[in-house]
């Protein structure tokens, strides 16, 4: 809810934020700047969300083959099977 | 095991940061919209000054961060100062794009032009297209030595412009405010205007703080990532299809 009042800013020698040049209408300036500091914050974020899931899963894949090729080159029995089933 | 239980700690911790950073940023827009009264002169287009502003701020703080992260790399490289530069400067750019994003629509009314190439203005684009530059030779020179030492050097010369952009309304003058929070005979008199802009502040501090945080675990990722690619190599595992 906004309140029904408006800032005295008593004392103020200049007006701080500024004075209208023109009557223009400020409702959609605000609510255009409100949507695009949103819009460019979560579009960041769900890149980012996305970039660390992709980063994760190379990382799992990754370990899991060099751990299959290990077992491989050492020649242990049980972890042959695991190799082959990585397609390696 | 440290390595896995060390994450886990992290991302606990992160949640609680996110939480705490939703929680604040809910509290920051109640104090915006439903605590600071509609300004006498300028009316509603006001309201973009508690997020313009602190976004600003904190992009020169994320740009301070980086370039001396990216100093002490310089003199002592490690992979954690690396991350942190790269973080820093990217969630600065981000909060240069908002704060360059925000100000012309609240220029639209208190200039009548969405953007004048005033001296404040002008160097804050400069200054926000140095940290791109800086994020461009990261991303295109990869994990090599040489463009990480670029980067950290355009980092560095960052902030030579930011110290200008701060100066550039008392030194050159412009069309824009000059300290509006503590400025003499101006600043912030109304006490619910203050006290939503400081409740804000708080809130946009907290948001860039786990941002950084965000963005540095990417990074850390991303070392881990090319960590392994090497190991991989090692193991001649590059000529699978699956790799």
């Amino acid at each position: 809810m906004i309140l029904p009042v408006v800032a005295a800013q008593a004392g103020a020698a200049a007006a701080p934020f500024g004075t209208p040049k023109e009557n223009i209408p400020g409702a959609p300036l605000m609510l255009a700047a409100y949507a695009v500091l949103w819009v460019i914050l979560l579009v960041w974020m769900a890149a980012q969300a996305r970039r660390q899931r992709a980063l994760r899963a190379d990382i799992e894949r990754l370990r899991r083959e060099i751990e299959a090729a290990r077992a491989h080159s050492s020649g242990e029995p049980g972890q042959e099977a695991a190799h082959k089933e990585s397609g390696l | 095991m440290a390595s896995t239980t060390r994450p886990r700690t992290a991302d606990s911790l992160l949640l609680v940061a996110v939480a705490a950073t939703a929680v604040a940023v809910i509290g920051a827009l109640y104090a915006v919209f439903a605590v600071a009264p509609v300004e006498r002169i300028m009316g509603v287009v006001q309201k973009i000054f508690y997020f313009h502003v602190p976004f600003a701020i904190f992009m020169g703080v994320a740009f301070v961060v980086s370039a001396a992260a990216s100093l002490a790399w310089l003199v002592q490289p490690s992979m954690r100062l690396d991350a942190l530069a790269a973080a820093a400067a990217e969630v600065g750019v981000l909060c240069g794009a908002i704060a360059l994003a925000t100000g012309p629509l609240w220029a639209r009314k208190a200039w009548g032009a969405f953007w004048t190439w005033e001296p404040r203005l002008t160097l804050t684009l400069l200054t926000e297209f140095i940290y791109v530059a800086y994020l461009a030779v990261r991303r295109l020179g990869g994990s090599q030595r040489s463009a990480r030492t670029t980067a950290a050097a355009l980092s560095i010369a960052g902030i030579p412009a930011y110290y200008f952009l701060k100066v550039a309304v008392y030194k050159w003058g412009g069309n824009h405010p000059k300290n509006v929070v503590y400025g003499k005979g101006e600043g912030l008199v109304d006490p619910h205007i203050r006290l939503a802009f400081f409740v804000s502040l708080a809130a946009i501090g907290l948001l860039v703080a786990v941002l950084v945080w965000f963005r540095y675990r990417s990074r850390v990722l991303e070392e881990e990532v090319e960590a392994l690619w090497a190991e991989a190599l090692d193991h001649d595992l590059v000529a699978g299809d699956s790799l």
